[in-house]
């Protein structure tokens, strides 16, 4: 139990830190972590323009964050609910065999590769 | 391995499989090999199951009927066979155990209490997986989603091990696209700098 309140203040702290940076400090213009993928390759992967994103939605611009990465918005709920139903897995049985099926998972990651195609041809 | 079965309260044992799925059996015929806690009934043993699949049943009745005296033949055949002697004394169990009860009720619970329970499901890591594809690292990420996404099939088929071994495939792949993204982050910040 005080392993778990230990884990779990660490958790929070890093969240507040993470949440005040994005919060101050603009990705776009300043000194963050440039997607390695998108280096290499000059292709677009599903997550690039996270930190934008995360950015403008901490200053209230959910128009902003759509237009950096509009499947972020999309996909970060189900990932939450998903860590949720794992970790509550008893409560809700039909909800996680749902979320844990072979066929919504596959469509989950078809969905993330058709939206990788999608920007890198749309350029959005 | 051999098996033994109750047809007509009479034990008869031991057959083959073959032999076994010869005899006109029910599926509450009362059946035991080397490794079952107790009897259990034929419709519930895994090899038996398609003797008794609903659409099958007329063929059953009507191989029954035609086959009838063939199961007093193995049975005959399997009495000599033990009263022979002691050369088939080596394939019959160590423990023997007890004949089963002719209450349904009772041995129900004979059964249960003897069944191990099976083991806890496995964490799947799915959402730290997909996370991960998000967030760091494509390609590793990718590797982890197809582990975690094999945890749960397996496990509802009862493949409890070979689900906690894809449980732990995720695991190492999700610590690897940590690791990854911890290392490459110096070089993320190198490349914005330029």
């Amino acid at each position: 139990m005080n392993r778990n309140i230990k884990i779990t203040a660490i958790v929070a702290a890093c969240l507040v830190a993470a949440v005040a940076v994005y919060w101050l400090f603009d990705p776009a213009a300043n000194l963050f972590p440039r997607c390695p993928f998108y280096v290499v390759t000059g292709l677009k992967c599903p997550g690039c323009g996270a930190q934008r994103a995360v950015h403008a939605l901490l200053h209230g611009d959910l128009r902003g964050a759509w237009n950096q990465n509009a499947m972020l918005l999309l996909v970060v709920p189900v990932i939450v609910l998903m860590l949720w139903s794992e970790y509550r897995a008893g409560r809700h049985p039909r909800l996680n065999a749902f979320l844990t099926s072979t066929g919504f998972v596959m469509a989950l990651v078809a969905l993330l590769a058709g939206w990788m195609i999608v920007r890198n041809i749309a350029g959005c | 391995m051999n098996y033994w079965v109750v047809i007509d309260r009479r034990k008869m044992g031991p057959l083959s499989l073959e032999d076994l799925r010869r005899l006109p059996l029910d599926k509450n015929s009362y059946v035991w090999h080397r490794g079952l806690p107790a009897w259990v009934k034929a419709g519930e043993l895994e090899e038996l199951a398609d003797l008794f699949v609903p659409s099958a049943t007329d063929d059953v009745e009507a191989l029954v009927a035609s086959d009838a005296p063939l199961a007093e033949e193995v049975a005959e055949d399997n009495d000599e066979a033990v009263a022979n002697g002691d050369s088939q004394e080596e394939s019959r169990p160590a423990a023997f155990p007890p004949p089963p009860p002719l209450r349904p009720n009772e041995f129900r619970s004979v059964r249960y209490g003897g069944r191990p329970a099976p083991p806890a499901k496995p964490p799947t890591y799915l959402g730290w997986s997909i996370a991960s594809i998000i967030c760091c690292c494509l390609l590793t990420g990718i590797v982890a989603v197809i582990y975690a996404a094999k945890v749960t099939p397996l496990y509802d088929m009862g493949r409890y091990e070979e689900a906690r071994r894809a449980s732990e495939k995720a695991e190492i792949w999700l610590i690897v696209s940590i690791t990854v993204g911890i290392v490459a982050l110096p070089f993320q910040f190198l490349m914005a700098m330029f």
